[in-house]
């Protein structure tokens, strides 16, 4: 398992609502030099690849929910005129978080996935814990 | 009895603040750094208390300096955390 890295944590755990919005900003991420519809994004990631239309129906629009969600938090953008998507984080630092995070999850995807559902250490926490006795903790 | 006081006092402080420097060096938490040093300014104060009542000398205008710096520093430390 990688080291914790904890502003990288905190980003998943606040800005990303589930494993499959992972999966579709890091799609965007490392096909950035396209715009790419829910219905496209769906197929490549082969969501519900084999179900009937209807839940395939079902599968696009909520990936359609989760770019809405991505493009919120300003990770992706929306092409004008059409509704496609493209991966454009607002910044730079964001950016390389994000880099950071395809590395990740390359090497360990069940870590990267843990993130995002485990509420990461605060400051009042690591307070707490400096004062414990229990063998492991400082 | 008022000087075992102070050393109780400064005993308490001092091991307050080693216990969170030591674990901001594992955990790189800055809370943790921030409150070390605060915490270590209040060990400081403690101590020339201890200082002060055992030559009978009257530092209080000094004693207080480390512990208006320590306190400074882990409240703008908080504001820090806040501010992300």
């Amino acid at each position: 398992m990688l080291a914790p890295n904890g502003e990288l944590h905190r980003f998943l755990h606040s800005e990303i609502a589930s494993e499959e919005a992972l999966d579709v900003l890091l799609f965007l991420f490392r096909n950035r030099q396209h715009a790419w519809s829910s219905e496209e994004i769906r197929g490549r990631l082969r969501i519900a690849g084999d179900a009937t239309a209807v839940s395939s129906a079902i599968a696009t629009r909520r990936i359609e929910l989760r770019l809405v969600h991505l493009a919120q938090k300003q990770l992706v953008r929306m092409t004008a005129g059409a509704s496609t998507y493209r991966y454009e984080a607002s910044d730079g630092k964001t950016d390389a978080m994000i880099a950071e995070l395809a590395a990740m999850t390359d090497d360990d995807l069940a870590a990267a996935a843990r993130m995002i559902y485990v509420r990461p250490r605060s400051g009042a926490d690591a307070f707490a814990d400096a004062f414990g006795v229990r063998k492991g903790r400082p | 009895m008022m000087l075992l006081l102070y050393v109780l006092c400064f005993a308490v402080s001092a091991t307050c603040a080693f216990l969170l420097l030591r674990a901001w060096r594992t955990s790189h938490v800055r809370l943790l750094l921030w409150s070390g040093i605060g915490f270590t300014g209040i060990a400081i104060n403690n101590l020339i208390l201890v200082i002060d009542a055992r030559v009978a000398a009257d530092y209080s205008a000094w004693r207080s300096a480390p512990t208006l710096i320590g306190l400074l520093v882990f409240i703008w430390g908080l504001a820090e955390e806040r501010r992300g």
